[in-house]
């Protein structure tokens, strides 16, 4: 008897175990993460990277919007605006 | 009776060569007045072939331009608004001119005049509503990029439209260049597209 309730004392913590397991979620961490237009654009983004996504969503949206000059000379603004064209998509 | 067998073949034989003679006329009249052909090979630089065989490389780098693979059998039916950073920014579905002698022509031209609204002179419709608003005149004989039914082939514009057309509008100038061509634009559409994603991934890897 004692051993029965072992053997199910195991399987019964396995089990929660396992359905705690299955409600944590394995997509892209929302810890610091940027949201724009309902877009995760990922974790620890700059003020120009945010810059260059929201100028390209507007440009997704027809209103052509880019700051030629960061394009050329910043990294992150320059990546953001691309992430933007392709996550906010429009056309 | 072998006499009669043979003037029967020849007969078929001559009517096949006509025939095929009639169906390549047919083909080169369609497009006998392309003078001009435009293959892009890059997203900013093409190549132009002239009548007469000659060609040049025109890059147009650093300059906003629209590209557009006419509405043709081997081409795209849609238009790729290019900006100075050499960054496709939009895409649209278009149509152009019909054949029988409206087919839109060839070339890099620059857009010449802007109007917001607008009747066509030599084809104004019947309905008294304007059917040329938004116009981006790219030539003197009235080619021009305008709001219109992209299900309905032209007198040789350009038909793009309600959303793409307010996007196009607003955004081009009395700088920037018209590309028409037939055959492919999009592979470099794709190109750009897969370069920002490596751009993307090399830069979280970077930090």
């Amino acid at each position: 008897m004692g051993k029965i309730s072992k053997t199910l004392l195991t399987n019964m913590t396995l089990i929660t175990g396992l359905l705690l397991t299955a409600c944590t979620s394995s997509g892209p961490s929302l810890e610091n993460a940027y949201i724009y237009n309902g877009i995760n654009f990922g974790g620890d983004r700059d003020e120009s990277f945010k810059q260059g996504v929201r100028d390209a969503c507007r440009t997704a949206e027809g209103d052509y919007t880019k700051d030629h000059d960061l394009f050329k000379t910043n990294e992150s603004y320059r990546i953001g605006w691309e992430d933007g064209r392709l996550q906010c998509k429009g056309k | 009776m072998k006499k009669i067998l043979k003037i029967v073949l020849a007969t078929s034989l001559l009517g096949t060569v006509v025939q095929a003679n009639e169906k390549r006329e047919v083909v080169v009249s369609k497009f006998k007045h392309q003078a001009t052909t435009i293959t892009p090979l890059s997203i900013t630089e093409f190549e132009i072939k002239d009548k007469n065989g000659n060609t040049k490389v025109v890059n147009l780098k650093g300059k906003k331009f629209v590209v557009v693979s006419v509405s043709e059998p081997g081409s795209e039916g849609k238009s790729y608004a290019v900006d100075e950073d050499g960054t496709i920014w939009w895409v649209d579905k278009i149509s152009s001119g019909a054949y029988g002698g409206h087919e839109t022509p060839n070339g890099i031209f620059p857009i010449i005049l802007k109007r917001r609204y607008h009747m066509s002179a030599a084809h104004p419709s019947a309905s008294g509503i304007n059917n040329m608003d938004f116009e981006m005149l790219f030539t003197n004989q009235g080619h021009a990029l305008h709001l219109g039914n992209t299900r309905a082939l032209s007198h040789g514009c350009i038909h793009v439209g309600r959303k793409d057309v307010e996007a196009m509008f607003k955004w081009v100038d009395l700088k920037t260049k018209v590309v028409i061509m037939r055959g492919n634009y999009g592979q470099f559409l794709k190109q750009e597209l897969k370069g920002f994603q490596k751009d993307i991934e090399s830069y979280d890897k970077s930090r």
